[in-house]
């Protein structure tokens, strides 16, 4: 092999090396998953401080929303479990007692702090992020990035 | 009616595609003129019975011909006309009507202009893009077929979505983009062509450059406009995501990007063969899995997959190209063999080199990031998501190294850099980027990775004029004549060179705008009563009052709000809450003083255009968007949040109502959109013919098959 060659493949080495490296640490620290609220009580104490997707309905009720600090508390049910979930801004148009909701943040103390918050419309589960470009059936209305 | 008819056309043309296709082939085979021929006139056909299909379809849509399934799934009678034209792709099966439709004009076009050229490879390529046609044909006469009937036919539909009814630039985006997917299909036709024949020489590859060039254009500003489209309507003050459907559109502009670069090395050295071309096989396959994630819904969830044929069929058909690419490329490896070698670690060709590879890795771990949540629900059977800090935290690094090889690649001579000529003609940029830093940090101007990509953006522009400049000398050196048509007559020279310095320059400005709005992005968010202001960054914002008004799709909701910075009245903004009747869904609808859109009608208005350089001094940014959106109206009173009927439309509210503003300043995004345009004029001129003089002696070398091309300074030099 030639030296410059051998050069050349010595930094084509390196560069795959630091991507994978870059890759992996990438990965390990921005896997959201998507959970609902009895799955995110049977993690127990190990979800703390981790980041889900969180899906679930408004417990009627629980809504309280203060427009002095904007700051809105309110309880994500399923039929099993539920959390308290504090997030910040007024909440989407469609946010009410009973709607769908998905929520971004993360979990601490057993208060889930979101930082994104989504209705529902339809039986779907997933959300998309602001900034996409919508698909047919696009079924989610996006609040505060 | 139309339903049938549409759906009896798609048949004819699918019919038409598979026999043209297999007669080509044949063609090519026997080397039969007469069956070649008919192949054309079925490809010129295809496009007839496409055209009349889109036809049909769009008449069906204007006419609410609710009895046509598409028409029933997107039309309504409330959407305005021209969205209902455009909702021709506003969702899945009339998206694949139009790509069909394209596919079949840039085919007719490429037959039509190489009539009589290539005469070798004029067969394959008809059989390959009649193939691919055949393909679009099928999914659209069976799994996504919009010209179903549906019996009976509903009085009314729901309109398409109303994100895609709430800017114009939707008429605009998508067919650009998929100008440029479907565009891609032409040079993987003659790459697979020209390896069913042979190895590609030297005219076949600049061929496949030009044709690979053309969709690259279009991608580009399909990219541009799609971030435009997120920023002016999707309300959160950016314009890219990495949501999957941005990284589906921008893994095959990596790629050609990637091939263009690494084609002037196969050119000058005869390497990289095999690498090129399956770099540019690569960014069709790219189209076609983007088209697959995009549109089978495999994306939101890998359950959608097995909800409709479109995702299976699909995937069949990128196996079929992937196994056919690189069958091809295996039984040709021996002709794909390199003759040349590298002379030294330090020039030209490994400088592109390290950006091929760079590009290829940038668009590996989008993919990567992309398809990830997919494997891990099928591999692990967990939901999960790839948030966006994965891919900024991958693709930041990469993108300054290649921003770095930008600056370098252009001041390496081919074959091997001397020690004394490189810091010769890196002393000059260094100093450049250097300066440029520090007269930022001596403004006040902080934030680490904005100052480097400002810097870096010094030391690529420096370098990129340097080399124009030092080009220009040694032209007049050599021909005695004046400065501009020494410059002119350069430019048309060698559109490829300076065609592409001018998309460095456009990729510099892109860059500089990402990096100033992601670093100094400012944000205030406050409730206010009519005639209360907020103060945000110097700028103050009074709300003036709702002014709703009813159209025929929709309510809108708009807050009037003054601006003024300064003293100086910037004007009234109109950020708006539309509230879409037909599908119960809110979209707001940001007011942006667009720069230098803002600039440019300022100019109208009598203003001065150019930005005020004396904000510099204080510390401000003298190009920046002010961005307001109207985030909440309050229908009953401010103290309790809205308990509001489910299923309601939000009554038409009195002037005096309280609302939730959020006030983005977003510096220099007009940068990217400006950015943007500039990279599509440099893929353009480069698109442009060498103009050669016989008068004009420039000295040139002959590279292979007659073709000459003026010699670069460094040869001159050597």
């Amino acid at each position: 092999m030639r030296r410059p060659a051998r050069s050349i493949a010595l930094g084509g080495l390196l560069i795959a090396a630091a991507l994978g490296f870059l890759v992996y640490q990438g990965l390990a620290s921005n896997l959201v998953y998507y959970i609902t609220p009895s799955e995110l009580k049977a993690k127990g104490p190990a979800a703390d401080g981790q980041s889900f997707r969180l899906g679930g309905q408004v417990r009627p009720g629980s809504v309280h929303w203060n427009s002095a600090t904007q700051v809105l508390h309110f309880v994500l049910q399923d039929p099993k479990a539920a959390v308290a979930v504090v997030s910040r801004g007024t909440p989407p148009e469609l946010f009410r007692a009973g709607a769908g909701v998905v929520v971004e943040g993360t979990l601490g103390k057993s208060l889930f702090s979101a930082t994104n918050l989504m209705i529902k419309h339809g039986s779907d589960y997933r959300a998309p992020k602001p900034g996409q470009t919508p698909v047919p059936d696009n079924s989610f209305s996006s609040a505060s990035k | 009616m139309i339903a049938p008819l549409g759906h009896s056309v798609i048949l004819a043309a699918l019919i038409l595609a598979i026999l043209g296709s297999g007669a080509s082939f044949t063609a090519g085979r026997l080397g039969s003129a007469s069956l070649l021929a008919w192949g054309r006139r079925a490809a010129f056909a295809v496009l007839a019975l496409v055209a009349a299909a889109v036809g049909l379809m769009l008449v069906a849509l204007v006419t609410h011909d609710f009895s046509v399934k598409y028409v029933a799934d997107v039309g309504s009678r409330e959407t305005p006309l021209y969205y209902t034209i455009i909702s021709l792709w506003a969702a899945l099966e009339g998206s694949i009507l139009f790509w069909a439709f394209l596919l079949a004009a840039y085919t007719t076009v490429f037959l039509l202009i190489y009539r009589n050229r290539f005469a070798e490879l004029q067969p394959y390529i008809t059989a390959v893009l009649l193939a691919v046609s055949a393909f679009f044909l099928f999914v659209i006469a069976g799994p996504g077929n919009p010209f179903q009937t549906v019996s009976p036919a509903p009085a009314d539909g729901p309109g398409p979505n109303a994100l895609l009814q709430n800017h114009p630039m939707m008429g605009l985006h998508p067919p650009l983009l998929y100008l440029g997917y479907v565009g891609l299909s032409i040079p993987f036709a003659i790459a697979v062509a020209s390896l069913l024949v042979g190895a590609p020489g030297p005219s076949v590859l600049q061929l496949i450059r030009r044709w690979a060039l053309i969709p690259w254009v279009f991608l580009s500003l399909g990219i541009i406009a799609g971030m435009w489209w997120s920023y002016a309507v999707l309300g959160w003050g950016g314009y890219w995501s990495w949501d999957p459907v941005e990284n589906v559109s921008v893994m095959p502009w990596l790629v050609t990007t990637a091939f263009l670069h690494s084609l002037q090395v196969q050119e000058r050295r005869q390497m990289l063969k095999a690498w090129t071309m399956s770099l540019i096989m690569s960014a069709f396959l790219l189209s076609l899995l983007g088209t697959f994630l995009t549109r089978s819904g495999v994306v939101v969830s890998v359950h959608s997959f097995t909800q409709s044929a479109i995702g299976p069929v699909f995937l069949g058909f990128l196996a079929v190209v992937l196994v056919t690419s690189l069958g091809l490329l295996f039984a040709r490896s021996r002709e794909l063999g390199a003759p040349g070698s590298l002379d030294a670690a330090v020039c030209r060709e490994t400088a592109f080199l390290f950006n091929n590879l760079l590009l290829v890795a940038i668009t590996f771990t989008i993919l990567l990031g992309t398809v990830f949540p997919l494997l891990a629900e099928v591999l692990q059977g967990s939901q999960l998501s790839v948030g966006a800090p994965y891919f900024n935290h991958v693709a930041v690094p990469i993108g300054f190294t290649l921003l770095f090889l930008m600056g370098v690649g252009p001041a390496l001579p081919w074959g091997a850099a001397r020690l004394e000529d490189l810091q010769y003609r890196l002393l000059l940029p260094v100093v450049a980027g250097v300066a440029t830093i520090l007269i930022l940090l001596a403004l006040g101007v902080r934030g680490v990775g904005a100052l480097v990509t400002f810097g870096a953006a010094g030391f690529v522009l420096t370098v990129t004029l340097e080399r124009v400049v030092a080009d220009i000398r040694t032209r007049r050196g050599n021909t005695a004549e004046g400065l501009t048509a020494a410059t002119r007559r350069l430019m048309r020279a060698n559109p490829r060179r300076y065609g592409g310095y001018l998309v460095h320059i456009g990729v510099l400005l892109v860059l500089i705008g990402i990096a100033a709005s992601q670093s100094y992005q400012e944000r205030g968010s406050a409730t206010l009563r009519p005639g209360q202001s907020v103060s945000v960054d110097g700028y103050t914002l009074t709300y003036r009052g709702l002014r709703p008004r009813q159209e025929s799709n929709r309510m809108v909701l708009a807050a009037e709000v003054g601006a003024t910075r300064a003293g100086e009245n910037l004007g009234s903004f109109r950020p708006s809450q539309n509230f879409y009747t037909a599908q119960q869904l809110t979209v707001v609808t940001p007011a942006v003083r667009e720069e230098p859109w803002g600039l440019a009608a300022g100019l109208f208005a009598g203003r001065n255009p150019l930005p005020d350089l004396s904000q510099l001094l204080h510390g401000r940014n003298p190009v920046e968007d002010l961005y307001l959106v109207l985030e909440a109206v309050d229908t009953r009173n401010a103290d309790q949040h809205p308990q509001r009927v489910p299923g309601a439309s939000p009554r038409p509210a009195e002037a005096n109502r309280s609302i939730t503003l959020l006030v983005l300043i977003n510096p220099m995004v007009g940068f990217i959109w400006f950015g943007g345009l500039v990279v599509g004029l440099g893929g353009v001129f480069a698109l442009l013919p060498a103009r050669r003089r016989q008068r004009v002696t420039v000295p040139s070398v002959e590279v292979e098959g007659g073709i000459h091309r003026p010699l670069q300074p460094e040869e001159v030099t050597a």
